[in-house]
């Protein structure tokens, strides 16, 4: 991003920082920065402390691996939820998705991301060992594959179901009602509640290595 | 299909230029570098939504062209009476206009932005809205060149008639890519083998349409080219038949060649490796034809393409001829004349005239370029 001289370095700073955000862009950056400058003194300390509170007192529940204040989190502590189902999903605002949508009872476990080798991620970057230690509690019997429907997604769920059906473990996934590129994160209610409901087993490779 | 109306504003040579045009063949005759095939790439950009000259989108773009530089091309054409309009503009970032830098890899350049009547569109939705053929004299390179260019001729025909094609290579591509990425890291011991399965299955999903839309085009195209190469042959020729033989690169499978590939770090079979054999009796017409037998085949390639995209879409393509008929025999020429005067509308462009083997009164249109301008031509 252009720097102008007419622009004093500590606001170009601002909107520079702005600007790295995703799906903010430079226009976007500029009436945020140009905000804060006029905002009280208060909003920008609530800002800020926010910012902080945010990566000091955050941190990853030791079973879902959601972010959450509080280990274990709110969702895995409940104990009217089922705790022999996990819905896996890529990233944590999956979760909050398919919550509102009011359809699911059961535990989840987030990955942080999807398999992508040009990406240099395979499954040693994501969340998988965690989700294949909680399987070895024999409690659990239905695991939903809640992934994105796109190639990356699709390839996480390839390698999910092949591991995870190896362990004797039913494997399920959400019905093809997502319309591709249409990521779980903005697929609205109605069309989470369908797929969740609508989910599919998974047929197991049995022996074509 | 004819267009009734071609707009470019900022387009390579052309500031601005706005053309009405008629059914039947138009005529556009200029000096060479006077700016005729910049308005044959301008009308086939329409079609087909990417160049098929430009390295980079940027370079379409006129290099001294106000800030902020933008290249705009519109058409309308009627089918059926039914009018549909295209829009293709590409705006330059940081002074990409006019230049061959090649983009950074994930930052394009110039950004696209494509519509049809007036909603914007992806390039994948927007192909088949207008559909056309375009005969230049690169065509014999479909003889000639990689086998890239024979998988791109037989892609664009399909592309045009189904859309969902595009989206379907682009996919392919994509996990090509990923699978290509994968046998490198697990060469450099980062992945395990593993991990191969589920991006084979996911290529071979991939690549299973793919098969099956090449291999009809090239089923239906075949007899076509056979035809249009007969129809093209002088009586006294020698007796030259000519074959087009599909061969998709599905042998062995990805597993079978798994050692292979993980040996040579990428994806020895799949589409990307198909091939479009072009045979002259019974020979390779890339090694044992003439370079006139070559330019006949590639002739017959393009004049069944267009019955191809007739015959499948019920109404024929816009046919853009650009400058070929200088390097063709004037039996060749002829019989050419006589193949697309079959077309709803012919646009030809000709440095020479005297080449173009349409009587005056035969041509609906003629203009001539001179100066960068466009002025129609003394009847
Ligand atoms: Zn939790």
């Amino acid at each position: 991003m252009q720097r102008s001289p007419a622009t004093a370095p500590t606001i170009a700073r601002l909107i520079e920082a702005f600007h790295r955000l995703p799906g903010i862009g430079p226009k976007s950056a500029q009436r945020l920065a140009y905000h804060v400058l006029r905002a009280p003194r208060a909003e920008a300390e609530a800002l800020s402390e926010a910012l902080l509170e945010v990566k000091d007192s955050t941190r990853l529940c030791a079973a879902c691996q959601n972010i959450t204040d509080a280990d274990p989190c709110a969702i895995c502590l409940d104990s009217d939820r089922s705790a022999s189902t996990i819905c896996v999903v890529e990233e944590p605002l999956d979760v909050a998705a398919i919550e509102r949508s009011g359809v699911y009872r059961g535990r989840y476990h987030v990955l942080h991301g999807a398999i992508s080798p040009m990406d240099g991620i395979g499954p040693e970057d994501l969340k998988v060992g965690e989700l294949l230690a909680r399987l070895g509690d024999a409690s659990i019997d239905e695991v939903i594959l809640a992934m994105n429907p796109n190639l990356e997604g699709e390839a996480t769920a390839g390698y999910l179901s092949r591991v995870i059906g190896a362990m004797g473990v039913r494997v399920t996934r959400i019905a093809h009602g997502l319309p591709v590129g249409a990521d779980v994160e903005y697929a609205d209610e109605r069309t989470l509640r369908a797929a969740m409901t609508h989910r599919v087993e998974v047929e197991q490779p049995n022996g074509d290595d | 299909m004819h267009l009734t109306r071609v707009q470019l504003s900022n387009f390579r040579s052309w500031a601005e230029l706005s053309l009405d045009l008629v059914p039947g063949v138009s005529l556009v005759s200029g000096a060479n570098a006077a700016g005729k095939s910049n308005l044959v790439e301008a009308i086939y950009l329409l079609a087909a939504l990417r160049s098929t000259r430009a390295q980079t989108e940027g370079e379409m773009i006129r290099w001294s062209a106000p800030q902020p530089q933008i290249m705009r091309v519109a058409g309308t054409a009627l089918s059926e009476g039914e009018p549909t309009e295209v829009e293709v503009a590409v705006a330059a970032r940081d002074g990409a206009a006019g230049g061959s830098a090649r983009q950074r890899s994930g930052a394009p350049l110039t950004s696209k932005r494509i519509r049809v009547n007036g909603v914007a569109r992806r390039a994948a939705d927007a192909l088949g809205a207008i559909r056309a053929v375009q005969f230049t004299t690169l065509d014999i390179e479909l003889l000639t060149g990689s086998s890239a260019l024979r998988r791109r001729f037989l892609d664009v025909a399909v592309g045009q008639l189904t859309p969902s094609h595009a989206a379907a290579l682009s996919r392919y591509q994509r996990a090509l890519t990923q699978r290509n990425a994968l046998l490198k890291r697990i060469a450099e011991g980062s992945a395990r083998e593993s991990e191969l399965d589920q991006w084979d299955d996911l290529l071979s999903a991939a690549a299973a349409p793919i098969w099956e839309a090449r291999s009809a085009a090239a089923h239906a195209l075949s007899p076509q080219v056979e035809q249009q190469h007969l129809a093209l042959r002088a009586p006294n020729d020698p007796a030259e038949t000519i074959a087009l033989i599909y061969v998709p690169a599905n042998e062995p499978g990805l597993r079978e060649s798994r050692r292979r590939d993980l040996a040579r770090g990428s994806t020895s079979a799949g589409p990307h490796r198909d091939e479009l054999l072009i045979d002259l009796d019974g020979r390779p017409a890339a090694n044992f034809a003439s370079r006139a037998q070559q330019r006949a085949a590639a002739l017959s390639l393009r004049l069944a393409e267009a019955d191809y995209l007739r015959s499948q879409a019920g109404d024929p393509p816009v046919v853009l001829l650009d400058d070929i008929f200088s390097e063709l025999d004037p039996p060749r020429r002829e019989r050419t004349a006589a193949a697309v005067s079959a077309m709803e509308q012919v646009i030809l462009t000709s440095a020479d005239p005297a080449a173009a083997p349409f009587a005056r009164s035969e041509l609906a249109a003629s203009w001539q370029i001179d100066d960068g301008r466009m002025r129609a031509a003394q009847g």
